[in-house]
């Protein structure tokens, strides 16, 4: 992927004096990146894992997005256009907890990098996980999809022993039938494991598609449709499961109207884990009660028009802004953000 | 030197960058992300057919092959009639509502002066999106299948592979 698609491959000729900071080296903050780096900006990168690339590397299976190619877009943006990443680092306000802090190495204060760089783009994303919405939530053997995600590949990538990967049982319980609930849901699969997915959306109306449902059914995957989880069953550890059918008004991916229907509660016994994919939570690069950044109540940063936020000098982009999206939009709105940056920081904005 | 574009299928997996990245620099995305009735998501754009039919129909010579393999059209020349339009197969041409004036993929002229390719290619994720001379383009694409007969060539993604960026 050239990130730094706007321009020849080699340094622009003309340099801007002037430094941006970009907090989170994902699709979002890699499009901004590539598109000041044309423009002459002295960029700095801010990513708290030890690679670039955010979810495409540490979320996404390497089947779908291999991550040589965002990698050698990272490298290219590193060496060509003299962008600074700087992993193992994260920019946030103190005792701010984030899926995947382990490999943080070192950490800064956000109102510092505000002060030093001429403008801070924050594109930090949605890690954290909604959690499951049921009776027994926090019972051992419930697992969060993304986490499970990211802790197979940080296996992959040579970062984490195999003691610390998610080790699942044989039966598996999958919740939700986002891209993430289904990547989860292959990934055990291929691990050998007998899942089950769970969700309210049928196989039509699914937010991953009908194709990508089928594909697991395809594989052995059973689909309990129009359903949800009332309770977990077990002595601190998930034994079995208690589902209810629901009614449901599903578009575009999104539950308008859910209903439980009385009656039809029945007990699947044996499930040894439940993994959680029904949605992603933004991750700000700060806590509730900080007061200078506004954020939504979704959670995700209030920004205007020109995705500037409520802080002077800051911008947000990507879904931390915008809310959970595909790879492409969040490559869209790093684009936006970074071409308002551009006139806000020339005075043409 | 005619150059192409396609799209491998086993690559793609429909994350909408091509769509997104082409909307970024065109305002209306001149590909677009359709799913099949089997649900695949598609990314349909301009396929530069070789004997392309906006071009037969077009009056005014706006639509034309270009040397290099590319359909493109001259803004000049174009009245807005709509014939293209309703030509193409794929119902690629469309209307730019504001000025009322055809517009399409034309591979990204502007970027192909700087021999630079479009701008959907290189920020694919996956390397689906493929573009190039003829033959190197198609060729992985069409050996891959013989490979698989033949038994040369297994599916594997290289799981284990490490980043070449690694270091540090």
């Amino acid at each position: 992927m050239r990130f730094a698609f706007m321009c020849k491959k080699e340094k622009p000729d003309q340099r801007v004096n002037k430094r941006v900071a970009i907090i989170g080296a994902g699709p979002s903050g890699l499009a901004a990146a590539g598109y000041l780096a044309c423009k002459g900006y002295g960029i700095t990168l801010y990513e708290r894992l030890p690679f670039p690339g955010g979810i495409m590397v540490f979320g996404i299976p390497e089947s779908r997005i291999p991550r040589n190619r965002v990698l050698l877009g990272c490298k290219e943006l590193e060496e060509i256009f003299d962008v600074e990443i700087k992993t193992s680092c994260k920019v946030a306000v103190d005792g701010v907890k984030i899926l995947g802090d382990d490999f943080t190495k070192e950490t800064v204060g956000l109102q510092k990098v505000v002060d030093e760089f001429d403008a801070t783009v924050i594109a930090t994303g949605t890690w954290n996980s909604r959690s499951l919405p049921a009776e027994g939530s926090s019972f051992k053997g419930i697992y969060s999809a993304l986490e499970y995600l990211f802790r197979s590949k940080a296996h992959e990538l040579g970062l984490m022993p195999e003691k610390e990967k998610i080790k699942l049982g044989s039966n598996v319980a999958v919740i939700g039938s986002g891209l993430v609930a289904v990547d989860a849901a292959l990934e055990a699969v291929r691990e050998g494991h007998s899942v089950k997915l769970i969700s309210i959306e049928n196989g039509l109306d699914a937010p991953s598609g009908s194709y990508e449902i089928n594909r697991l059914k395809r594989r052995g995957v059973s689909h309990t449709e129009r359903a949800v989880i009332r309770r977990v069953l077990g002595e601190g550890k998930v034994e079995s499961i208690e589902v209810i059918s629901v009614s449901a008004e599903v578009k575009g991916g999104v539950v308008l109207k859910m209903e439980q229907i009385p009656g039809t509660e029945r007990i699947i016994d044996g499930v040894d884990n439940i993994i959680v994919g029904i949605g992603q939570i933004p991750t700000p690069p700060f806590g509730k009660d900080f007061q200078e950044i506004r954020t939504l109540r979704w959670g995700g940063i209030e920004v205007n028009g020109k995705f500037m936020s409520s802080k002077d000098k800051v911008f947000a982009t990507g879904d931390v802004a915008t809310g959970v999206s595909k790879v492409g939009r969040a490559l869209q709105t790093g684009l936006k953000t970074a071409t308002w940056v551009d006139r806000c920081l020339q005075g043409t904005a | 030197m005619t150059k192409v574009k396609i799209v491998d299928m086993e690559k793609c997996i429909g994350c909408e960058a091509c769509e997104k990245v082409c909307e970024f620099l065109n305002s209306k995305p001149r590909a677009k992300i359709i799913p099949t009735k089997d649900g695949v998501l598609v990314p349909i754009t301009c396929l530069h057919c070789t004997a392309p039919v906006c071009v037969d129909v077009c009056p005014t010579g706006a639509v034309y092959k270009d040397a290099e393999g590319p359909v493109r059209f001259r803004r000049n020349r174009c009245t807005g009639c709509k014939l293209c339009v309703a030509a193409c197969p794929f119902g690629i041409p469309d209307i730019d509502p504001a000025k009322g004036f055809m517009t399409k993929c034309d591979l990204c002229l502007e970027r192909s002066r700087d021999n630079l390719p479009p701008a959907c290619v290189e920020l694919c994720p996956t390397g689906a999106m493929m573009y190039g001379e003829y033959e190197e383009v198609v060729g992985p694409s069409k050996s891959k299948a013989v490979g698989l007969l033949t038994g040369r060539r297994v599916i594997q993604r290289n799981p284990e592979r490490k980043p070449e960026h690694a270091g540090d």
